[in-house]
């Protein structure tokens, strides 16, 4: 008797834990394919000569979060690393990442309003990195900017509609 | 377990037992293990049979591809949550693949030339490819219903360019276009999907088009263009590739244009292989009459050279067949491509080639080759007369001294132009450039074709001593047999090919004798360049309004800013500043100026542009400053135009080489606002004339703050930026000692 108890239980528990692995409730879900191991990929500025470019390096993701907030607070916390220049501007928090439909809506703290007295240069380099940090994701098509729960008031170009995050999904929406 | 025991199961120590519903190996009593060992031992043969018992069931799916049934060797699967589609369906895309040598990812080449490594399922033990993974690649989407897959592809643009519309599918779509009314035309897309928000704020300059509306339908997608008096859409004009279909505007009176077919179906499909006689037939009967679907000169040309060459109908090859690993070319194009040849007979030869300058004395005769270019004034049949004969010939190498001027190595190091960084593609390897061809489309318009083995980015330079537009093709050789061109046009007085700068490479050098906008289209078979005369060139100064905005404004709106001595510098200021002087010299030059601010206040973006669209303003430039913050080394004059725009283009290098020579600060040169943002600049975007937006330094970068600060050198800029516009609008080229600009464009 004590012995089908045990096997009534074995069999119990790997159902459920069966069942847990192949519908991908104790991982991933496929459609959100990303990078896995816990490290990220973030973009910081590097200079070429005369021309400032993007380039990417992995680094460990925060643990405790989903893995597109985790990158992108990766990408966040380089602008509080002061000894390496970073394509946020100093200070800016990520308050809130949601992923809906495509659509990564990013809320970010008003240090991010930095850019908007800034040049082309330096803000063109912050929207590129927001869209490197995204594309990791394939789920992500694009990414909608917010700073404290506003749009963003660029005065150099419009953040207000949602930008695709990979280029070839900025073709398709009008771009060369 | 002891040894030599048999036992039920055939594991050795093993016999079969039976625990609830699963049946598990259970040791015997001799070779008992303890409970706690058990349990896991248990509990992974369980997990491993619910994995597999709660595993998809694949069920195989029908593929559709733009509405037509794909036949396949194997059918596509349909596990519940993906559909996964043989490696030989890519050919109904007109991609092509190469597998690694592994053989668990596959090379995907795209029609737009694109690649993209796809790791390889193998549901059901076949090698196939998740069909989400394509679409992230392709811009498509399918619909699963009832067992069947329809693949559909995006629009992946729509744009108005100079004279041309242009609509680019995700893979080859055949357009087709029907004027129920005179002042409405439908474009019928069938196999194209898609919501078109991008397509109804396309933006027509030239406001030939006053009406875009969208409908599905059953087939695919209608769209639906009301076109202003006096506008006709023409047909699909000769830059068409397989995914992009341009068709040209032409104002009153309505030309007659007479044009064959090669059509690219999208796909080998049961229906259509029914349907090749028929379409065979159709096409006979519409030679000669207006036909609008995907004319396409190129492949009509090579198509006719290949049926002299051999004497008889050669099939137009798929793009990217006979590549490494890549499906054949399919039935359904050569037969297609055999009733092009067949309407192509019975149109008079003048007429297929109306406006194209032979290729090579190889292939054309002597007479041909001295052919004057004719332009295409709407007759059907313009007649071609005979013109001087070529002067220029002799060896890649003579060509190279005497054609080639001082290049970008050769010019000022502080003005070298950087290249314009572009998403990395696969360079060409062992390319060969075996054809460069003119077709003349009117005297403001001209294509040059520029035919390679394997596509290739290629880099522009715009030269001078004299003024020439160079083409850089890398690890191209040469195999033209002509290397000398001439040509009557009238901003275009020969091309020529040969060696490029480094060694391996190729260059085609086309002679301008005023200025132009260009526009490159990249092609399977090489590149296009649309050759176009700049929106307003040839206006007096006097008959225009151009608007000055000077950059930022405002309390609030101060842009870049930095603290010199104590005081802070503010962007606004020097944009102000500069925007006055300009304003100066160019009222004092007759030209009506509009300004978006003349003192420090607000204003919003889209007033900027909107001012300059209120007033039918001829030209928009917007003055700024640019800034890094945490870099100090950038510095230099960038002049931005929006997108791809031709005559922006054009003004963006005029004034761009200008400032930079008086400025003495690196050229930065003229490059597209989407290097910068996705959306472009948003003063730009909105600009329905000429526009640019001029950079003339950086804050960050104190040699160019200091200067920046000085109403010298903002003067110097202010008369620069009026030079350039000056020489804009007068057609003028840049002066012989203008360092030469450098743009890639892949």
């Amino acid at each position: 008797m004590r012995r089908f108890s045990i096997a009534l239980l074995v069999i119990v528990v790997g159902c459920i834990a069966g069942y847990l692995v192949s519908s991908g409730g104790c991982g991933k879900p496929d459609d959100q394919a990303g990078p896995t191991g816990g490290r990220v990929k973030v973009s910081r500025p590097v200079t070429q000569g005369n021309e400032v470019v993007l380039k990417e390096e992995n680094v460990e993701a925060p643990k405790d979060k989903d893995p597109v907030s985790a990158a992108l607070a990766a990408l966040f916390q380089t602008a509080d690393d002061k000894s390496r220049p970073s394509a946020i501007p100093a200070g800016t928090k990520l308050l809130k990442v949601s992923v809906d439909g495509g659509i990564a809506t990013v809320d970010v703290s008003e240090e991010f309003n930095a850019l908007k007295n800034s040049g082309d240069s330096a803000e063109s380099l912050a929207q590129n990195a927001l869209r490197k940090a995204l594309a990791q994701f394939s789920h992500v098509k694009k990414m909608l900017l917010k700073v404290n729960g506003k749009t963003f008031e660029s005065e150099h170009t419009d953040w207000s509609e949602p930008i695709p995050v990979r280029d070839d999904d900025a073709v398709a929406n009008g771009a060369p | 377990m002891l040894p030599g025991r048999a036992n039920t199961c055939g594991l050795p120590g093993f016999s079969k037992g039976r625990v609830g519903l699963v049946r598990i190996c259970a040791l015997r009593s001799g070779a008992r293990l303890r409970l706690g060992l058990r349990i896991p031992l248990a509990l992974i043969i369980i997990c491993a049979l619910q994995l597999r018992l709660s595993a998809k069931t694949l069920t195989p799916v029908k593929l559709k591809v733009a509405g037509h049934e794909v036949s396949l060797r194997n059918a596509s699967l349909f596990d519940g949550r993906e559909v996964y589609v043989p490696l030989e369906s890519l050919r109904a895309f007109y991609a092509t693949y190469a597998l690694n040598r592994r053989e668990d990812a596959a090379l995907v080449t795209f029609a737009d030339g694109s690649n993209s490594e796809i790791a390889i399922a193998r549901p059901g033990s076949k090698p196939m490819l998740p069909l989400s993974l394509i679409e992230l690649h392709l811009a498509a989407e399918h619909s699963l219903t009832s067992g069947t897959c329809d693949i559909r592809a995006k629009i992946v643009s729509f744009a108005f360019d100079g004279g041309t519309l242009r609509i680019t599918t995700a893979f080859p779509l055949p357009i087709q276009l029907k004027s129920p009314v005179p002042d409405r035309i439908v474009l019928e897309i069938p196999g194209a999907t898609g919501t078109g928000s991008n397509l109804l704020s396309a933006a027509d300059d030239a406001k030939r088009v006053n009406r875009i509306t969208l409908a599905k339908t059953a087939n695919g997608l209608e769209i639906e263009l009301g076109l202003a008096p006096g506008y006709e859409l023409r047909a699909e004009t000769a830059a068409s590739t397989n995914r992009s279909h341009a068709f040209e505007f032409a104002g009153s009176p309505k030309p007659v244009a007479v044009r064959a077919e090669t059509r690219i179906e999208p796909a080998v499909t049961k229906e259509a292989e029914s349907k090749s006689a028929a379409t065979r037939q159709k096409a006979v009967q519409t030679a000669g009459s207006l036909d609008w679907h995907g004319t396409n000169p190129w492949n009509a040309s090579r198509l006719l050279k290949s049926e002299a060459k051999s004497g008889n109908s050669e099939p137009n090859k798929a793009p990217g067949g006979g590549k490494t690993g890549a499906p054949a070319p399919r039935s359904e194009d050569r037969k297609i491509a055999d009733a092009t040849i067949s309407a192509l007979r019975s149109v008079p030869a003048q007429s297929r080639l109306a406006g194209a300058l032979p290729r090579s004395p190889a292939k054309n005769d002597e007479s041909k080759l001295r052919a004057k270019p004719q332009y295409n004034t709407g007759q059907a049949t313009p007649v071609q007369q005979p013109g001087k004969p070529g002067e220029r010939s002799g060896t890649v190498q003579q060509d190279v001294k005497s054609v080639y001027g001082p290049t970008q190595d050769e010019g000022p190091p502080t003005n070298a132009t950087p290249n314009e960084t572009h998403p990395a593609k696969p360079p060409a390897t062992g390319g060969r450039l075996t054809d460069v061809e003119l077709q003349t489309m009117d005297a403001f318009h001209a294509r040059l074709k520029i035919t390679t083995s394997a596509k290739a980015g290629v880099t522009v330079k715009l030269l001078s001593e004299p003024t020439r537009l160079a083409v850089d093709i890398p690890n191209c050789a040469v195999e033209t047999e002509q290397k000398d061109w001439e040509s009557e046009h009238p901003f275009l007085s020969g091309y020529h090919a040969g060696e490029g700068e480094k060694p391996g490479s190729a260059r085609v050098v086309i002679d301008l004798a005023k200025m132009v906008g260009y526009k490159l289209v990249p092609a399977q078979d090489g590149v296009v360049i649309n050759l176009t005369v700049p929106r307003g060139v040839g206006r007096k100064l006097q008959d225009l309004i151009v608007v000055v905005d000077p950059g930022h404004g405002g309390p609030k709106q101060t842009g870049c800013h930095t603290v010199v001595n104590g005081c802070t510098v503010y962007e606004k200021n020097i944009t102000l500043s500069i925007a006055r002087f300009l304003r100066q010299l160019l009222e004092d030059a007759g030209v009506n100026v509009l300004m978006t601010r003349t003192k420090d206040v607000e204003v919003g973006l889209s007033e900027r542009p909107g001012l300059a669209t209120d007033n039918n303003a001829d030209m928009f430039v917007s003055i700024h400053v640019d800034d890094y913050g945490f870099n100090t080394s950038a510095s230099g004059s960038t002049a931005y135009y929006h997108a791809d725009d031709e005559s922006s283009r054009a003004l963006a290098h005029s004034i761009a080489e200008r400032v930079a020579q008086v400025s003495g600060l690196p050229n930065r040169g003229a490059r597209s606002d989407h290097k910068l943002y996705t959306n472009g600049l948003a003063v730009l975007r909105a600009s329905t004339m000429p526009a640019t937006l001029v950079e003339t330094g950086y804050l960050s970068n104190s040699r160019d703050r200091k200067k920046l600060m000085d109403q010298g050198f903002q003067m110097k800029v202010a008369q620069a930026i009026f030079d350039g516009i000056r020489a804009y609008f007068e057609g003028a080229l840049p002066e012989d000692d203008l360092s030469p600009m450098k743009e890639i464009v892949r």
